[in-house]
């Protein structure tokens, strides 16, 4: 027999979280013991690995760039990136979620194209 | 290099029997000042936090900070198998960074077992507390809160607890009936262990969960008095001292009426 009478009353009784009251902060005071391995810079979208001729391009041309470079996805070439990020994605790979969402927002068709594509 | 070195080693066993009830894994912070730990309860509705102060170990040696990530059961285990009487020592390296050692030496230093707890990676989110200036402060003692919550549990699953100028009253409505509990302030000056004091801003009634509650009571071994802090909108704060060493709050959110 549920012994939950709150329930019962007219006025519904529920108990608050503390996470309503109180502000939470993802820990960042202390470093983790064990430290993340080091491939996280890569993973970052926005950083690139390239820094030569990119003066005229965007961040965000810089962030996808630097997704078709990475070889950890597999091969780029022939590839439509929202399909190669898809593909990384159901392998667990945890593929920036920033490449996939520039590329859905974007109006130009050629986004969807890698960097070598018209090239080779 | 982390190392501390405790001398009433049946401190950590009671303190490691009061937080493992509600949180199953957490990360202990170390740093220079001495060990901390914050975790919430799976339901996100009430959260530990504990200090032990540097100045409580002997010696006391943290050269970073960093974050050792423990299952609590497991711990527990390890720390069944010390003696109360038993110096416990902490240490971990913080290169090698995988597992925490502890030794237990008897009084008489006849025998030292060591064990190795393996360490895990804990993600946790950290609530920031803000200082509060609470409405009611109401200092008992701990067996006595121990005791209310156990009976109230009879009625009901909450209790509201309403404090005015000097008394303070629990009250719990069921389905089998109601009943409540009035404790006057009183001020024993030749026992201060078992006064009730109220240090009050003004009047409030908050309602409670009592499983939460009954689950913070298993801190009573570690101190003879309780302190409870109670605000409108802020989460309860039920805390034991422990002397010379540190303390640890239990935070609960109130039950609130859905209008």
């Amino acid at each position: 027999m549920p012994r939950d009478n709150s329930t019962k009353r007219p006025r519904r009784i529920v108990q608050q979280k503390l996470t309503e009251i109180l502000n939470t902060s993802k820990r960042d005071d202390s470093q983790p013991f064990k430290k993340k391995p080091e491939e996280e810079v890569i993973e970052s979208g926005a950083r690139s690995i390239l820094t030569f001729h990119e003066e005229d391009l965007t961040p965000i041309d810089k962030m996808l760039r630097s997704f078709d470079l990475n070889y950890k996805y597999g091969p780029c070439v022939g590839v439509k990136r929202l399909d190669r990020w898809e593909r990384a994605y159901r392998l667990g790979m945890n593929p920036p979620i920033d490449v996939k969402v520039a590329i859905i927002n974007s109006n130009d068709q050629l986004i969807n194209e890698s960097i070598f594509h018209g090239r080779l | 290099m982390f190392e501390a070195r405790l001398t009433q080693g049946g401190l950590l066993k009671k303190l490691l029997e009061s937080v493992k009830e509600l949180v199953t894994d957490a990360n202990f912070d170390c740093s220079e000042t001495g060990i901390a730990l914050q975790a919430m309860d799976n339901s996100h509705v009430a959260l530990v936090s504990l200090l032990l102060r540097s100045e409580g170990f002997e010696p006391y040696r943290c050269d970073r900070g960093f974050s050792l990530g423990v299952n609590l059961n497991s711990l527990n285990k390890i720390l069944k198998c010390a003696a109360n009487e038993d110096i416990i020592t902490l240490r971990a390296d913080d290169n090698s960074a995988d597992s925490l050692s502890l030794s237990f030496e008897s009084p008489s230093n006849e025998r030292v077992s060591e064990y190795e707890l393996k360490l895990m990676d804990i993600d946790q989110e950290h609530l920031s507390i803000p200082d509060t200036d609470y409405d009611a402060t109401i200092v008992m003692p701990s067996a006595e809160f121990q005791r209310i919550c156990r009976d109230l549990t009879v009625v009901s699953e909450s209790v509201t607890i309403d404090v005015a100028k000097d008394t303070i009253k629990f009250t719990a409505e069921g389905e089998l009936g109601s009943g409540n509990i009035k404790l006057k302030s009183t001020s024993s000056i030749d026992k201060p262990e078992e006064a009730v004091t109220i240090e009050l801003g003004q009047d409030v009634s908050l309602q409670f969960s009592l499983k939460y509650l009954t689950n913070f009571t298993k801190g009573t071994p570690l101190s003879e008095s309780v302190m409870l802090c109670l605000s409108e909108n802020m989460p309860l704060l039920v805390e034991y001292k422990m002397v010379d060493i540190g303390y640890i709050r239990y935070y609960l959110a109130p039950k609130i009426g859905d209008e």
